[in-house]
């Protein structure tokens, strides 16, 4: 009865926990479902996504390589994209036209070297030949077209004053070189000129660290000899201590250069140059065993605003010039004397030899408009074989001319500093370009003989209206050592209209 | 109960957060049809360049990789406006000072100036280390590999 009681009141205490358990019971089933449902949805995501993934894939793959087929396909036009990159062959090149008008001293010395009277003058026409044949590998020649050797002034008449009483020399007659030519069939005149091979070289880039050109080229030193042109150059005339050639302003054989970059902004460029060096005829041939060695270092910085380069360039070489004569032993009834181990022989006398080292170097910066550029070159020339003076440098030295006198070793040096400014006029003359500039220039041919010692003090006028045409206006004040031999000073004005192509 | 609620709300959350990210992604504010790509030949060397690496590049200053290989600058053809706007704002010349740099620069080096197609991207894809650039809108994914985006500026 006890135990009957009991179950009684535990049912009746339990009946109302069970209903509550079993409500739990469904909510967490319930809770659960929605749980692997979600899992299976989220499983059901990541393989969708997979697929998804796999199929873009592959969509991607399929239009590469349907554009590749669309591009391949298309072969002749790819053909013609390789032909247009490496064009086989392109002429460019620049001429001037000059007006010049010297003044100087009546009667001076200067007339045999400089015209008095104004003239018109066409001093250079470069033609370019520039070709890419394939991606590391171009060429270049670059001629000079001449009208000389036509009026050419060559052997001039020369008279001595000796006491008041003046004496011909009978060695010496004015000649002008006139090189009229009649055509046989129209007999219309023309006269011929000349062809300078400037450069002429093969260039072989497989890096931009190790490049290589074989051949003419120009020797990579200071600034002005390498830009050279007419049309990209800022002055009229070329630096005095250039036209004397301190240095070969163009060499044959090897070159290999190169450039290096630290970073975006700034570079290192070195240049070795390898070459016949300086002889009488060194663009044919050599006359002697050692070659011209030459070394060029740079670095350029250049900033938005700045920019900056300095250079040098040493050279060490030999110039050597020869004579031959042939020898020919002969009987006493001139025939062969075949007693003779070589009865022709040829006896070669080295008639000038000199070493010669030289250096030069060159700074350049801009800033905005503002451009200062100068260049310094020293020399040193040391014979070996003394070349014998002329009449007239015997002359010029104050000694007669009677007696063999041989030029002596003796150094060199120049220097010039350019500073130009072009105006900041774009804003109303686009794309006209407007830069005056200034000049100063020392040279010191040879530290033994002043006569060809020339300073000078140039101020001038660069424009250019377009990409194709400079525009010069300069005035010239030369100032030589010796000026009593040339009776005073020399002033140049000059005009040039220079066009590239 | 509540802590399962909130733990199912909060996954919903980071799902939503996630499809947002992704769309953001999917449609980067400032894209433009007119931003610069610039290309490359898919053998070159590198994967990025800078715009001081192609105005050196395209002054033909620097002639190869940083990584190796030749490079090949190849325009947009002269007078194109995609060309303008890449001189100016790569090379920062306009249209007459480049023609006057390469003339100048022809006298000099006898360097000629880059080629130029009508078609920037074949010649990217055919030619060996080339690069070139062409507005987003022109852009044909897989046949180059891009260098570097050059954002449309007003």
């Amino acid at each position: 009865m006890k135990s009957g009681l009991a179950i009684l009141a535990l049912l009746l205490f339990a009946f109302p926990m069970s209903a509550g358990a079993q409500e739990k019971d469904d909510t967490a089933e319930k809770m659960a479902a929605i749980e692997r449902r979600l899992k299976d949805v989220e499983q059901e995501n990541v393989q969708q996504t997979e697929e998804n993934n796999t199929l873009r894939s592959e969509l991607e793959q399929l239009k590469e390589q349907n554009e590749e087929i669309i591009l391949n396909q298309d072969s002749a036009a790819l053909e013609e994209i390789e032909q247009e990159a490496y064009r086989g062959l392109e002429i460019h090149g620049f001429f001037d036209l000059n007006f010049q008008k010297a003044v100087f001293p009546k009667d001076s010395i200067y007339a045999m070297y400089v015209p008095r009277n104004s003239t018109f003058v066409i001093s250079n026409l470069n033609l370019y030949f520039v070709g890419q044949m394939a991606e590391n590998l171009g060429m270049l020649v670059e001629t000079h077209l001449s009208f000389l050797p036509h009026g050419m002034e060559t052997d001039p008449d020369s008279i001595a004053v000796i006491n008041g009483v003046e004496e011909q020399n009978p060695d010496g007659e004015y000649k002008r070189e006139e090189t009229w030519i009649r055509d046989p069939i129209t007999t219309a005149f023309h006269n011929y000129g000349s062809i300078t091979i400037e450069r002429a070289y093969l260039n072989y880039t497989p890096r931009h660290w190790f490049n290589i050109i074989a051949g003419r080229f120009l020797t990579p030193y200071g600034i002005w000899n390498t830009d050279h042109g007419s049309s990209v150059v800022l002055g009229v005339r070329v630096p005095y201590m250039q036209l004397r050639e301190m240095i070969p302003s163009a060499q044959t054989g090897l070159q290999v250069y190169g450039r290096l970059f630290p970073s975006d902004s700034m570079y290192f460029d070195y240049a070795v140059t390898l070459s016949n060096g300086r002889g009488p005829v060194e663009e044919l041939m050599d006359l002697n065993e050692n070659k011209g060695l030459g070394l060029r270092l740079s670095f350029a910085y250049e900033g938005d605003v700045v920019s900056i380069k300095l250079g040098g360039y040493g050279y060490y070489g030999k110039y050597t010039d020869i004579s031959k004569t042939a020898v020919t032993y002969l009987n006493s009834d001139l025939t062969l004397d075949e007693t003779q181990d070589k009865p022709l022989r040829t006896r070669v006398t080295v008639t000038e030899d000199y070493d010669e080292l030289a250096i030069a170097t060159d700074f350049l910066l801009t800033f905005k408009g503002l451009r200062f550029q100068a260049e310094y070159v020293f020399r040193f020339v040391d014979y070996n074989t003394h070349k014998l003076e002329s009449a007239e440098g015997s002359l010029l030295k104050g000694v007669s001319p009677l007696v063999d006198i041989y030029a002596p070793s003796h150094t060199a040096n120049g220097v010039y500093g350019l500073l130009a400014w072009e105006l900041p006029l774009s804003k109303w003359i686009h794309p006209v370009r407007i830069t005056p500039y200034f000049i100063a220039e020392y040279n010191m041919t040879e530290d033994t003989f002043s006569f060809y010692n020339m300073n000078s003090i140039v101020g001038g006028l660069n424009v250019k209206p377009s990409p194709y045409v400079t525009l010069k206006a300069e005035y010239t004040l030369g100032l030589a050592e010796d000026r009593n031999l040339y009776g005073g000073s020399i002033q140049l004005i000059n005009f040039q209209m220079a066009v590239s192509f | 109960m509540k802590n399962r609620c909130f733990s199912s709300s909060l996954l919903l959350l980071v799902v939503l957060v996630c499809l947002l990210v992704q769309a953001a992604q999917a449609q980067t504010p400032g894209e433009h049809p007119n931003d610069i790509i610039v290309v490359a030949n898919k053998k070159v060397s590198v994967n990025e360049t800078s715009l001081k690496e192609l105005k050196s590049i395209f002054l033909k200053k620097r002639t190869s990789w940083k990584k190796g290989g030749k490079v090949v600058p190849i325009h947009a053809k002269v007078g194109t406006e995609i060309r303008n706007v890449f001189i100016t704002r790569v090379v920062g010349m306009d249209h007459i000072e480049e023609q006057t740099y390469w003339q100048e620069v022809m006298i000099k080096s006898a360097v000629s100036q880059p080629p130029s197609f009508s078609n920037p991207l074949k010649a990217v894809f055919k030619l060996r280390g080339a690069v070139s650039y062409v507005y987003r809108a022109d852009y044909k994914p897989n046949v180059s590999k891009i260098l570097l985006v050059i954002p449309h500026s007003k």
